[in-house]
């Protein structure tokens, strides 16, 4: 279950971005996303190829937004990687163990949870496109301040476990 | 860790990104990540509270014997999603049934149980800690420990049951045995005639010689058989080890000394033990069961080693064995060894040398092309030299092929003390 929604997420992704950026005419990059993906679907094994294929999958759409992508396509492709990222990882994870208890319970458990993030995470994004919401200074600085306190948070988290 | 990290650099990016160019979409675009950070942040696993323990089926066994290890874990916590345990087997045990990880979720006070089966070669085992990692259902939040789990497994090296091995020792013990005493008195064998005392057996005179003599009647003597001081020698020192074919010599010469150690012991002898190689490995003399053990347990330990001081066997420190004892020397032997040995035996040391033969055991597992053969020749040819001088000297040598069964070898060359070596040390 684990290895066909992965397959799934990593076509969705390709299939978003790479579509919507050659759809815009920006030809190079389409190839690129399409090339990664069927590079990260072939060559699973490698241990960074998740992480480097979420890395570009995002930087690709920042760049098909600014060349006039669909933010819903940009925002969902974004949304597939990171569900495909998680599942490689998911999956290393189990592969890693040479023995599951309930693998099928785990599995679902996973899914469950991962489904509901990123459905909230991409309900959420793609609320401003419905709800326009005019960003003034400050609450732009009120943002960047709630940035910057929640990644002193993820840090002080890290921090102690190491 | 490294996912926060880099879900958190990429989230913190687009924000950024957002907020400078002033881009609502691309703040968008950080959402989804924002929201998984959330959820790793809000189901991450707080400390972790874990238990572990090991029962082993047993802790002394002999090679290849299987040993049935379980390893539990209890969490004494909270809820732990995603748990990943992992215990580590490694030389000189290998795992033959069951798996040594286990990937499950863990509620408070519940217990994961791994439980595998393993077998391995001659050595001692220390059961490392068991390495436990928690994280989220995402696996963003990530939470390692180690858990001591202590238990420890000696495997033995083999035994092999010999048959009669025969030694002769300057001097003997007090208590019957089966080792000739030098000295007459009740025995087995013919010892020497001496004059007719009261309370002599009728069937012990000897009546062809009291016939030639006028004096009186002779009595025949036998020889008293007692128990023996053995003090058995391993050679540990790498310059000794052969390695061929994935295997290595001296695994060899600890299962001779075994074997030896075990049929000494066997036969009442007080049997002490020196591993001579990187330090003194010294085992104090002992008699039955007790001494059998300590010696195993001794030779599942030993390894190969180097040392400066002890690269040669002059320093053989000669007092911990009794004055003119039986000396059993395990050692493939070189050219080097001659004197020390020799000095052994001037010393008034009965010297055994058990020698598996290097010179076969390489050579076995070498291509056959002429150089080797060659070679081969040439080192045999030094090695002969090297033996017959022990022999000169009024060693007895053994030389053992380790292709054929040890106890063959010890049954051929020790089943019965060659006759010419009988009178060899006899006292006056």
């Amino acid at each position: 279950m684990t290895h066909a929604l992965w397959m799934a997420s990593v076509v969705l992704a390709v299939g978003t971005l790479g579509g919507s950026l050659v759809a815009t005419g920006a030809w190079l990059w389409g190839v690129l996303v399409l090339g990664l993906g069927a590079l990260w679907l072939a060559r699973r094994k490698w241990q960074r190829i998740a992480s480097w294929s979420l890395f570009f999958f995002t930087i690709a759409a920042v760049n098909g937004l600014w060349r006039g992508v669909a933010p819903f396509w940009g925002i969902a492709g974004v949304t597939a990687a990171l569900v495909a990222w998680d599942l490689d990882h998911f999956a290393r994870r189990l592969e890693k163990a040479a023995l599951q208890a309930n693998p099928s319970e785990l599995e679902q458990r996973h899914m469950r949870r991962l489904l509901a993030v990123s459905g909230t995470g991409l309900s959420l994004a793609l609320l401003p496109l419905i709800v326009r919401v005019e960003l003034h200074l400050g609450v732009a600085l009120l943002l960047g301040a709630l940035a910057v306190v929640g990644l002193s948070r993820v840090v002080a988290f890290i921090k102690p476990a190491r | 860790m490294r996912k926060a990290l880099l879900l958190g650099s990429l989230a913190y990016g687009l924000l950024l990104l957002g907020l400078t160019t002033l881009n609502g979409v691309l703040l968008a675009l950080a959402v989804p990540m924002i929201v998984f950070l959330g959820a790793a942040l809000l189901y991450g696993p707080g400390t972790l509270a874990l238990n572990a323990s090991r029962t082993i089926s047993a802790d002394r066994v002999f090679e290849n014997t299987p040993v049935t290890v379980r390893l539990s874990v209890t969490n004494t916590g909270g809820h732990l999603e995603e748990v990943l345990i992992e215990d580590a087997i490694f030389h000189p045990l290998h795992v033959v049934d069951g798996q040594t990880s286990l990937f499950t979720s863990l509620a408070p006070g519940e217990t994961a149980v791994l439980e595998y089966v393993v077998q391995g070669q001659r050595g001692h085992f220390a059961f490392p800690d068991v390495r436990v990692s928690a994280a989220d259902r995402l696996g963003l939040m990530q939470r390692n420990t180690a858990l001591a789990a202590a238990q420890e497994i000696t495997v033995l090296p083999q035994v092999l049951k010999l048959r009669r091995v025969a030694i002769r020792p300057l001097r003997t013990r007090a208590y019957a045995g089966p080792v000739p005493a030098r000295q007459g008195g009740s025995g087995i064998e013919f010892f020497g005639v001496r004059e007719y005392q009261t309370g002599d057996a009728l069937r012990w005179i000897n009546w062809k010689q009291s016939a030639r003599h006028s004096r009186g009647l002779f009595t025949n003597e036998y020889e008293q058989e007692r128990i023996a001081d053995v003090g058995l020698i391993l050679d540990a020192r790498f310059r000794s080890d052969v390695h061929a074919h994935n295997d290595s010599l001296f695994e060899y010469a600890v299962q001779a000394t075994a074997s030896l150690a075990d049929a000494f012991l066997s036969d009442g002898n007080r049997v002490g033990l020196l591993i001579y190689g990187g330090f003194l490995d010294w085992t104090f003399p002992g008699y039955g069961k007790v001494q059998r053990e300590r010696i195993l347990q001794a030779l599942a330990r030993a390894e190969p080693g180097e040392s400066l001081v002890f690269e040669s066997l002059s320093y053989l420190p000669t007092q911990y064995f009794p004055v003119r004892s039986q000396i059993v020397v395990v050692s493939p032997l070189c050219k080097d060894d001659i004197v020390p040995l020799v000095r052994l035996r001037a010393n008034g040391y009965q010297v055994l040398a058990v020698s598996p033969d290097p010179v076969h055991f390489e050579a076995g597992g070498l291509p056959p092309k002429a150089e080797v053969a060659l070679a081969a020749r040439v080192a045999y040819v030094e090695r002969t030299l090297t033996l017959r001088r022990l022999q000169q000297a009024g060693i007895q040598v053994v030389s053992w092929k380790v292709d054929t069964p040890f106890d063959q070898t010890v049954h051929a060359s020790l089943g019965r003390m060659p006759h010419w070596f009988r009178g060899i040390g006899v006292e006056a």
